[in-house]
């Protein structure tokens, strides 16, 4: 049997499996130095639905979060059902939202109770109905799922706004995020009046990579934007829940290497709530 | 059980509209007749038409919906169009007036609804033949003439159906079938029979199961990247109505196709292996399938991760 070297991974891991609490009857073995606990899953749903998983955690836990596995075959691999193909397993959590919902002083039982055994119920309910209970889409557009959610609609720019307070806070510890200033979305409210729940939850828990990722394809958009004045932003640029899906999907990377890629998406722009000019191609050459 | 046969019986036992033929065939000969004694001067000709002639009428979900049976009333073309849904509203309440079985009329948008105390109306519309063999109807609500040619649809899918093994409509009743419980006002019947004209003219249907697979797949792409589905008569769009101001109603059309389409996908997959888990994807297409114990762990999920902070699964 494969040997944990360093010390300190070696009590962290047996504090998680100390921690197993109702799981334990999770067998446990190390592989590649990364402790892995298998077992089958009752979710308290009957015997037809229970899952075979496998959790991997490694020593970065609790703060990069377990891998968790079905290894049944039950749940397809695709990003439908938030099963990564690329084998690192089930997409449990966004992780904004992971440091809120698990504490590192929470037993490990506690992370299975909060982010498992919701997840593979949330499976269910999807093999009965053919979409979840609760969940984000995939990837940038799930993240502005989540932006909707604690800022509610919003505008690309007050979002941008509101972004850059945060990292501002976070990176530099500005203070820019506080009840009584005003709310950096530029509405001339002060913070409590305005977004400053959503401020304050993301300053607390947001995570700093995929702030730094949203802020940042929101900047080139603006920017885009501003450098093509073919495209006119007026009212309604507008984030709504339909529409981040598209700004996202026709955005992020591909505007930086292609700048036009999305200016020649006339119907998928109008969606997103442009308006359009006729377009002027000698202008942009200059 | 295989899917095959699941599909074959829930099509006789559910699918297949509660009709008596001879009814409506008595019913629809009796206003034929009817109207063209009264409308001498202008009538030419009356045939059946509809999914009612092309056989792919589906059963009615609930008790009071009425089997529409559409008759074309070829009227002379020296009248003017428009004035002859007025006209036909008038033969209608003299018609109600003499048959006992109709309880009443109702003015539709190309026609004139007469709803026997049946389960079926006999829908009357007014038309004139062009010299191409294509009819003009009126279209009340949008105030235009519309060309059709409902005999060329009929033989278009009789065709097509017995080059395709008799299962082409038996699919077309499971697609219909299928935007009854699912998609009621996002997608039109006839835009369905005419998506699945278009699919299966380049392909063959091996079963049902795999047909029905295809569709869904298929119908998904087709709507989602917005190609034509072209009309055999007039050669227009029938999907652009799906193109409202926000898309909404094409999007929304995709997702439905799309759940659709995995459910088919995951059921075929299940067939040798879990049959409660074939069962309940199939549950995710038609609710017959769908049993009471799912039904009452889908409620007691729902309400446990809606009242928690349940944390919410996101892919990257």
């Amino acid at each position: 049997m494969e040997l944990v070297t360093k010390k300190s991974t070696r009590q962290l891991y047996n504090k998680v499996i100390s921690q197993l609490g109702k799981y334990s009857h999770f067998t446990h073995s190390i592989v590649d130095q990364k402790l892995h606990l298998d077992g089958v899953l009752d979710i308290g749903l009957g015997e037809d639905d229970r899952f075979k998983i496998k959790i991997i955690v490694d020593e970065r836990f609790p703060k990069k979060i377990p891998e968790v596995h079905e290894t049944g075959g039950r749940i397809p691999s695709t990003l439908d059902r938030h099963y990564m193909s690329d084998g690192s397993g089930c997409c449990l959590v966004i992780p904004h939202k992971y440091s809120q919902v698990f504490s590192p002083l929470m037993p490990f039982e506690y992370f299975i109770d909060t982010l498992v055994v919701p997840f593979f119920k949330n499976q269910i309910y999807y093999e009965i109905n053919g979409r979840f209970a609760i969940g984000y889409r995939h990837g940038e557009v799930g993240l502005d799922d989540y932006y909707i959610e604690i800022f509610g609609d919003i505008t690309i720019r007050a979002l941008h706004k509101l972004l850059h307070a945060v990292l501002a806070d976070k990176l530099y510890g500005l203070n820019k995020i506080k009840g009584h200033k005003l709310c950096p979305c530029g509405s001339g409210k002060i913070q409590r009046q305005c977004h400053g729940k959503g401020l304050i939850e993301l300053k607390q828990y947001g995570n700093l990579g995929f702030l730094h990722q949203s802020f940042s394809i929101l900047d080139r958009l603006i920017k885009t934007s501003e450098i093509y004045p073919a495209i006119v932003r007026d009212k309604s640029f507008t984030l709504t829940p339909k529409s981040p899906a598209l700004i996202a999907s026709t955005l992020p990377i591909s505007v930086t290497i292609e700048p036009f890629y999305w200016i020649f998406q006339p119907l998928d722009i109008s969606r997103i709530g442009y308006k359009l000019q006729p377009f002027d191609m000698k202008a942009v050459n200059e | 059980m295989s899917l095959n046969s699941l599909l074959t019986d829930f099509l006789s036992n559910k699918v297949e509209p509660d009709i008596e033929r001879d009814r409506i065939k008595d019913a629809h000969i009796e206003i034929r007749a009817m109207v063209e004694e009264l409308l001498e001067d202008v009538y030419e000709a009356s045939f059946v038409m509809g999914s009612y002639k092309r056989h792919t009428l589906t059963r009615r979900l609930t008790e009071d919906e009425k089997y529409d049976v559409d008759v074309m009333f070829v009227l002379n073309e020296d009248e003017d169009l428009s004035g002859l849904l007025d006209t036909m509203e008038i033969i209608a309440q003299s018609i109600v007036d003499q048959v006992d079985e109709i309880e009443s009329y109702r003015r539709q948008k190309v026609s004139i609804g007469l709803r026997y105390k049946d389960n079926f109306s006999i829908d009357m519309v007014p038309s004139q033949l062009n010299d191409d063999g294509t009819y003009n109807i009126y279209d009340d609500r949008e105030q235009k003439e519309v060309k059709t040619n409902p005999l060329k649809h009929i033989e278009t899918i009789s065709a097509l159906n017995a080059k395709r093994n008799n299962l082409l409509v038996p699919l077309i009743k499971l697609a219909k079938r299928w935007k009854q419980e699912n998609a009621p006002k996002m997608m039109k019947s006839f835009h369905l029979e005419m998506l699945a004209v278009q699919i299966f003219d380049e392909s063959e249907i091996p079963n049902l199961r795999d047909g029905l697979k295809l569709f869904f797949s298929e119908a998904k792409r087709l709507t989602e990247n917005k190609e034509k589905i072209i009309d055999p008569v007039g050669g227009h769009d029938i999907s652009a109505y799906l193109d409202s101001e926000d898309n909404l109603q094409r999007d929304n059309a995709v997702d439905a196709l799309g759940i659709a389409a995995d459910a088919m996908s995951d059921a075929i997959e299940q067939e040798d292996g879990n049959e409660t888990l074939m069962l309940r994807a199939v549950g995710r297409i038609y609710s017959d399938f769908k049993n009471d114990t799912d039904a009452a762990k889908s409620q007691s999920i729902s309400s446990s991760l809606g009242e928690s902070n349940a944390p919410r699964p996101w892919s990257l």
